[in-house]
């Protein structure tokens, strides 16, 4: 009897490291359960864990990238408002224009006022880009003063990788207000002079215009900064990614044309294990018996 | 010419067909479980006084008997307790292991989405969609802890019921082993059909508890388990399982250790799984506790501080947020576009999965490690088996080779009948 509980023996465990290969192969897994292999399956979820980390980053890298953009473009209009109303300011502080060129200029730099405050105002997905952390407005005419929401300790992070995350905003506050006044009151001012025709206060406006310039210039640097750090994180995120990625397939998936051979080498053992006991099991002193 | 010839070929006939039968009846046994082979002891017939001196007088059987080695007995019954009882706990713990489902449908793929919808609601904190997805995460993570936990104790009801059954079935053996012990002391020692029962009881007794055997010198068998006696002469003792502590097993002078089926299952209640889950309530606790103070430091869209995400109630997980805009995702009371508080909740992904990821490789470990000693103990035991089966169980060429000699002996002891006929019938016709 204990032949065949031998036989019995060699051919389960045969077919057991058979099927197990045949699993592997199938799921294309090393280990089904982490019983199977406790420290690859460890590792391997510790791979996962960072691979799921770097995907959802992703979403955030991809956010802070469009809101820098759209409020890089933003900073650039007002820019380029700037860059105009200046050139008017200088134009009408010249003594040689008279009184009805002042007030055309006026007129003008009351429109790019306007546009100005219309760029403060400006959202980025239904909110203002420029007023910190509040839901605006940036920018308010509240009682006769100008009034900012947001200031510079209002700050929107972005996380742009899964150990490093960037200021992306900028507020209008820290644009706009410059030695203790700020530009909208300014212009305010300005439009005011231009229409009486104080040339003294057209000249105390145009010096004030070059602080606002250089308050706007370091904001606008500091958004273009950060886009570049976002652009490098970017790339940075996709290559670890692609590290972690096959770090993950080297633990977890199995090596198919060996896993294949050792399938094949298995099947064979089977085979010879099921002849081997086809024929032992099959001796009888009875065949040799009259 | 003396006729004691012919009675010598006579008591050679009846011993011989005596041998045969015994023979066949081994033969026929060869598959009963239990049988162990029967032999017929032939002995010399006691001789006759003559003129020449003592004369030989044929052949007596004098009795069958079973074969039996009572080392190979306690070596099965040992290595078999060993096996059961790791087969019991390896049993058990893999079972905990699909519970926990990881690596495809565990608590593990639930934490993941749950910290990747905080860190989309970092980037958009003001996105009710993304508030939603982290609702429903929460709800998933909640849910998949409280299976987790009904998953475990329902294991340990069901290995309650498993020891309760064993331990109910080694009483009923125990009895029977009191009954043929009553029978042992008669003269003649037991039938061999009860001798057979008796080993065969005294094996499951060693496998269901790790019940050793000793015969006394009057032919009965003590029953003991880790010292203390389970049958004493003519009496069993019978074992209990409390209602409370899980896994207890009490004999009458205490508590008792078991070893077999029965302690395998008690290791597995007390140690194994009470341990899977303290390790997972110690686990849940912290990871509450580190989500819920992050959370409460925040404020939500309306400027309300954050209170508790998850709160326990008769130990099951129950998210206490139910609309999104109860979230508070911002660091800044007036601040509602704020995502800073969502953010650090997304950064304690490594330290709330990693925790986790210790629990599983806790388990993991031990169900790779008992895996592997299962392996050893069934190598050991069927070792034990086979070398015991080899030395009483029924080899058919033995048998068969047996029964030829057996054969020939009883033709011969015919011929020689024939013989003194002829002898006869020569002296007759003179």
């Amino acid at each position: 009897m204990s032949s065949h509980r031998n036989a019995q023996r060699r051919l389960t465990d045969a077919y057991a490291r058979l099927s197990d290969m045949s699993d592997k192969v199938a799921s294309n897994k090393n280990f089904r359960k982490p019983s199977e292999s406790p420290v690859e399956a460890a590792h391997a979820a510790l791979l996962q864990e960072r691979l799921d980390h770097l995907e959802a980053v992703g979403r955030s890298v991809e956010d802070a990238m469009a809101r820098l953009d759209v409020t890089d473009s933003k900073m650039q209009q007002a820019s380029d408002l700037y860059s105009r109303i200046k050139q008017l300011t200088v134009q009408a502080a010249d003594g040689t224009q008279n009184a009805g060129t002042r007030s055309a200029i006026a007129q003008e730099v009351a429109q790019l006022r306007d546009s100005l405050i219309a760029v403060a105002n400006s959202e980025y997905l239904g909110q203002p880009l420029f007023a910190g952390l509040t839901e605006g407005p940036a920018v308010e005419l509240i009682a006769g003063n100008w009034s900012f929401e947001g200031d510079s300790t209002q700050v929107i992070e972005r996380r742009i990788s899964p150990s490093e995350s960037i200021r992306v905003n900028s507020t209008a506050a820290e644009m706009f207000q410059a030695a203790g006044t700020d530009l909208f009151t300014e212009l305010d001012n300005l439009v005011e002079a231009l229409g009486n025709d104080d040339i003294a206060g057209i000249q105390q406006a145009n010096g004030l215009l070059d602080e606002f310039r250089s308050v706007l210039s370091s904001a606008h640097a500091g958004i273009g900064a950060a886009a570049n750090r976002v652009q490098v994180s970017l790339d940075r995120n996709s290559a670890t990614s692609n590290i972690v990625a096959s770090q993950l397939s080297l633990v977890r998936d199995i090596d198919l044309a060996e896993a294949i051979t050792r399938q094949k080498m298995l099947e064979a053992a089977y085979q010879a294990a099921l002849g081997v006991t086809g024929r032992t099991g099959n001796l009888s002193l009875l065949d040799f018996l009259r | 010419m003396s006729t004691s010839s012919l009675s010598i070929a006579v008591s050679a006939l009846k011993a011989h067909s005596y041998a045969i039968d015994t023979t066949a009846h081994n033969l026929a046994n060869a598959s009963t479980e239990g049988y162990r082979r029967e032999r017929v002891t032939l002995k010399a017939a006691y001789p006759r006084h003559t003129a020449l001196g003592m004369m030989g007088a044929g052949v007596d059987a004098i009795g069958v008997s079973r074969a039996t080695d009572r080392l190979a007995d306690e070596r099965v019954r040992r290595t078999g307790a060993q096996l059961q009882a790791v087969s019991a706990r390896h049993q058990v713990a893999a079972l905990a292991e699909d519970v926990f489902g990881e690596p495809d449908r565990g608590l593990t793929t639930s934490l993941a989405s749950a910290f990747n919808a905080f860190t989309t609601l970092a980037a958009a904190p003001t996105d009710a969609a993304a508030r939603a997805q982290v609702l429903a995460s929460l709800d998933d993570v909640a849910g998949r802890v409280n299976e987790l936990r009904t998953g475990l104790e329902g294991m340990e009801l069901d290995a309650r019921a498993r020891l309760e059954a064993e331990i109910g079935t080694a009483n009923q053996i125990a009895e029977r082993v009191a009954e043929i012990n009553v029978y042992a002391q008669q003269p003649g020692g037991l039938p061999a059909d009860l001798a057979d029962e008796l080993d065969l009881a005294l094996d499951e007794l060693a496998n269901r508890l790790g019940a050793t055997a000793q015969n006394e010198p009057d032919g009965r068998v003590r029953v003991t388990v880790n010292g203390r006696a389970l049958v004493d002469a003519d009496r069993a003792i019978p074992l209990a399982v409390p209602d409370t502590p899980a896994g207890q097993v009490d004999h009458p002078t205490g508590p008792i250790v078991l070893g077999g089926t029965a302690g395998g299952l008690q290791t597995a209640i007390q140690t194994d799984l009470g341990g899977y889950r303290t390790r997972l309530d110690d686990y849940v606790a912290s990871m509450i506790t580190q989500l819920n103070d992050v959370h409460s430091d925040g404020y939500t869209p309306g400027g309300l501080a954050g209170g508790e995400l998850f709160t326990e109630v008769d130990g099951r997980v129950v998210v206490q947020i139910t609309n999104g805009a109860d979230l508070a995702a911002s660091d800044d009371p007036g601040g509602p576009l704020g995502g800073a508080i969502a953010d650090r909740l997304a950064q304690l992904r490594p330290s709330v999965s990693g925790a986790y990821r210790e629990v599983i490789t806790h388990v993991s470990n031990s169900v790779a490690s008992l895996s592997r000693s299962l392996d050893t103990a069934a190598a050991i035991a069927d070792g034990a088996l086979g070398a015991r089966d080899s030395i009483v169980g029924v080899n058919m060429d033995e048998e068969l080779t047996n029964m030829i000699s057996q054969q020939r002996a009883y033709e011969a002891a015919a011929r020689v009948i024939t013989i003194v006929d002829e002898m006869m019938q020569t002296l007759l016709s003179m």
